[in-house]
């Protein structure tokens, strides 16, 4: 186990997002959070990351433990950084492919060969390398949306993350650079655990060990990707699955 | 018949444009027609090259020393306005938490921007000149020269880092890395180039200002100021004594020339330096 997740409920303001959620993540495995628009996915994926702090009128009750250390409201900011954390547009920084690398390693003050070492090590788990490599100064807005993507989730990488929080990493992909990431992502699990939010009900089948669904701010059921698959106990599940709502 | 209505409000629309691009264009070669027209044969190389002579004085010769004095003026207004435009802005659209407290520092830029020019010449006469002891000085005009374009240069920064993608921001808080080193690696960068335009524009605005050097840096005659702490000759300036004292006519077209001459060229060196390289 990685992440202890108890009793987690959220607010904006005063409106309640996440309602008193509690789950574990497995290391080395992929966990989908799947629901309809507005569930609560992405808010559970930002309060993960620690991200939320950032974000005003945001409040929080539960807590998170990771790493063997609780993370509360008071301290939540501290999560900022110990997680990867990969966003739904393929956003490489308008920098060349090299400084987007060596983004994060060059602000903890990493020596430079080190961080060289690095960034190629990244780009190689994430199969961009042999793509970029005679290329490190181009401007990375060049490369094409899946392999900014690939780009996206190998600079977070480079912090040695040991959990990979992804928010929908293929919506805005085709099918092709879709499938591209989906074998990486299954290959990377052997080495990082991996949360990933999708509405995309076949790719979180293709990709999935386990799988939690959201709805309305709280989990409906959890339990392994056949198990909810093939045989979801709650109605409200076997409705979403057949695509009744959502 | 709908496809229709749109084209032709599109129609409508193209037709309005370029109506009013025509009249600008007019406007603006009409002034330029004029000026040079009125100049004459008293616009050449001496006139920008020789200190004004004759008596009055401003009758003959050239207008050398006013040149180096309005760049001198708008250097200083450019630089001063421009550094605390950005720590402005960069405090009000990054570290200011209290949204009641921006609200009221933009409030308060907002009032600056409308203080009538010739108000804020008295104050710099009073605060800069009289009471700080820097006399009627390159600095003390060029220093509320900057007063009168700041608001204009922090107002347009604001909206420049604003338009900067907020997915970029959250995406360098994610790699646990905090917001000044995400304005110096992603906003600047970025930003540099829309900055350095505004900079321009502003700088413009005070290189044809005269009511704010008035009372705090310009005087009527002087050679070329050697330090900021001189007082120092403007265009503007120059031009209204040509005109208001009835000295020439003739030369405070040409002195008008000179004026624009360096306004086209100050804004072709920052047009060419803005969009060269890695174009928009």
């Amino acid at each position: 186990m990685v992440i202890d997740i108890r009793n987690l409920t959220t607010y904006y303001d005063s409106q309640k997002v996440l309602d008193d959620i509690s789950f574990k993540i497995r290391k080395n495995r992929i966990t989908s959070v799947i629901g309809p628009s507005g569930c609560g996915k992405t808010t559970l994926l930002m309060t993960l990351s620690g991200l939320v702090n950032k974000v005003p009128h945001f409040s929080m009750q539960g807590e998170i433990e990771y790493r063997k250390k609780t993370f509360t409201k008071d301290n939540l900011g501290e999560l900022i950084g110990r997680t990867g954390f990969v966003f739904q547009q393929p956003l490489a920084f308008p920098l060349s492919i090299e400084k987007n690398m060596i983004f994060a390693t060059k602000y903890a003050g990493i020596e430079k060969s080190e961080r060289e070492r690095i960034a190629v090590e990244k780009l190689k788990e994430v199969n961009l390398w042999e793509e970029v490599k005679d290329n490190l100064k181009m401007k990375a807005s060049r490369l094409s949306g899946g392999q900014q993507q690939r780009l996206c989730i190998a600079r977070a990488l480079t912090m040695y993350p040991d959990v990979l929080l992804l928010d929908e990493p293929c919506s805005a992909l085709d099918v092709k650079n879709t499938a591209i990431i989906e074998k990486m992502l299954v290959e990377l699990k052997k080495d990082y655990t991996i949360i990933v939010v999708t509405h995309n009900l076949s790719q979180a089948k293709r990709i999935s060990d386990e799988i939690v669904f959201v709805n309305e701010g709280k989990i409906v059921e959890s339990g392994t990707c056949a198990g909810i698959f093939n045989d979801p106990v709650e109605q409200e599940t076997k409705d979403y699955l057949s695509g009744n709502f959502g | 018949m709908k496809y229709r209505r749109m084209l032709q409000s599109h129609n409508y629309v193209r037709i309005l444009s370029t109506v009013a691009f025509l009249m600008v264009a007019t406007v603006i070669s009409m002034i330029f027609l004029l000026v040079f027209i009125k100049a004459g044969n008293n616009l050449n190389l001496s006139f920008f090259l020789e200190k004004p002579s004759g008596f009055p004085i401003g009758s003959e010769g050239g207008v050398f020393p006013a040149i180096v004095g309005s760049l001198a003026f708008t250097l200083i207004a450019s630089v001063s306005a421009s550094i605390l435009a950005l720590i402005v802005a960069l405090y009000l659209e990054f570290y200011c938490s209290n949204e009641r407290f921006g609200e009221a520092i933009r409030v308060t830029i907002g009032v600056i921007a409308g203080i009538p020019s010739i108000i804020l010449g008295l104050f710099g006469y009073s605060f800069l000149v009289v009471y700080l002891g820097f006399g009627i000085s390159l600095l003390s005009g060029g220093l509320v020269l900057g007063l009168m374009i700041f608001p204009y240069i922090e107002i347009k920064f604001e909206r420049i880092f604003r338009d900067v993608n907020e997915m970029y921001k959250i995406s360098t808080y994610a790699l646990g890395v905090n917001t000044g080193y995400y304005i110096v690696h992603i906003i600047l960068p970025v930003a540099w180039r829309n900055m350095v335009s505004t900079i321009s524009l502003a700088s413009s605005l005070a290189m044809g200002a005269t009511a704010p050097i008035l009372l705090t840096g310009a005087v009527f005659y002087a050679k070329a100021p050697k330090s900021i702490f001189s007082p120092a000759m403007a265009l503007p300036l120059h031009l209204y004594n040509l005109v208001g004292e009835n000295i020439s006519i003739e030369n405070a077209f040409a002195t008008a020339g000179v004026l624009l001459i360096l306004l086209v060229a100050l804004n072709l060196i920052t047009w060419s330096f803005s969009y060269s390289g890695e174009g928009r």
